[in-house]
């Protein structure tokens, strides 16, 4: 299945330059629909104001982290399906167990490449 | 006097050394420690104990003075967090320059004018290679800060050794234990050195 570039993704980090990386970035690959929110809590928000295809989150954020994030979107009836990659600079083995716990759909270890962040997409998004 | 020869015997509180208990060196070969015997005896030990108080007070300053507790708070500690905030701007303002520049040489391209993209191509590549002088600044204030912070750990070292002097238990602080148990249950570590961080194939298996 192709992936379809409509799809309204939310990415969500404190840091505006790595939004703007991941926006330019997906951009390359062909997606124009693409919000961004700062910490966890605001993404909540957005969440429930539009449904999103893909959510791309940073992990460590004040006041609501990436992690907390996840755990909300999971245990929320509308919200439980949407994919959810963790693209974070948190590289212990216990972070990656934890959030695949918590139901992420995939993870990604900053730095990352364009290739590696297509490919995770590509694999949640059924491309 | 006998208040301050009890004062030199008390014991030292938990987790500090004995530098308190002064009065197993004042004491004479054969002497035991109690009420003193008649006056003139209890004058010369009172003489003795200050004697020891007043040396070991000269010795504590002299340390004091070679941590130089002044210049790390004014100049050595100030100018270290003055370099890390000066990197961190700088890196950021790098990041700028050369996202901007990336930005206009995509759109640039997306236009279909192969030869107005190509000078925007040049003008923009030979912003990115400017930009990337931060590395040489941000490579120099980070050397500094770093071998300041290694003066300031050397002298506390060498303070805390010859003062011998232990950690004491933390106070009891609500926010910082607050803190501590927020990083740890929400497992927030920050970036790892290379060598401890777990490589994305990894991670890769373990989502497999």
């Amino acid at each position: 299945m192709a992936l379809d570039l409509r799809l309204p993704i939310l990415v969500v980090d404190d840091y505006q330059t790595m939004v703007r990386i991941l926006r330019n970035l997906l951009k390359q690959l062909g997606f124009e629909d693409v919000d961004d929110a700062p910490d966890g809590s605001t993404a909540l928000q957005k969440l429930k104001e539009r449904r999103y295809g893909l959510v791309i989150s940073d992990w460590n954020m004040e006041p609501m982290t990436g992690y907390e994030l996840l755990e909300h979107v999971r245990t929320d009836e509308t919200l439980r399906d949407t994919p959810f990659i963790m693209v974070t600079a948190e590289s212990k083995t216990a972070n990656v167990i934890a959030a695949k716990k918590a139901g992420a759909s995939n993870y990604i270890v900053k730095p990352f490449s364009a290739l590696t962040l297509k490919t995770k997409i590509e694999s949640v998004c059924g491309g | 006097m006998r208040r301050l020869g009890g004062l030199l015997r008390r014991p030292p509180p938990p987790g500090q050394a004995g530098p308190l208990d002064l009065t197993a060196d004042m004491r004479r070969p054969g002497e035991t420690p109690g009420p003193g015997a008649g006056e003139p005896a209890d004058l010369e030990r009172l003489s003795r104990e200050i004697g020891i108080v007043a040396a070991y007070v000269g010795r504590l300053k002299g340390d004091i003075g070679a941590l130089k507790p002044g210049e790390l708070h004014l100049d050595t500690l100030p100018s270290a967090r003055a370099d890390l905030d000066g990197a961190r701007e700088a890196t950021r303002v790098a990041a700028d320059s050369i996202m901007a520049a990336a930005e206009a040489i995509l759109s640039a391209a997306a236009a279909g004018d192969a030869a107005g993209a190509a000078a925007v191509a040049e003008r923009k590549s030979m912003e990115i290679i400017e930009a990337c002088s931060f590395q040489d600044i941000t490579g120099q204030r980070l050397a500094r800060a770093a071998s300041r912070l290694f003066a300031a750990e050397r002298r506390l070292q060498r303070f805390a050794k010859a003062v011998r002097i232990a950690d004491r238990a933390e106070k009891f602080d609500r926010e910082a234990i607050l803190r501590k148990a927020r990083r740890e249950v929400l497992l927030l570590d920050g970036p790892q050195d290379p060598e401890s961080a777990i490589a994305q194939d990894d991670v890769d298996r373990l989502f497999g």
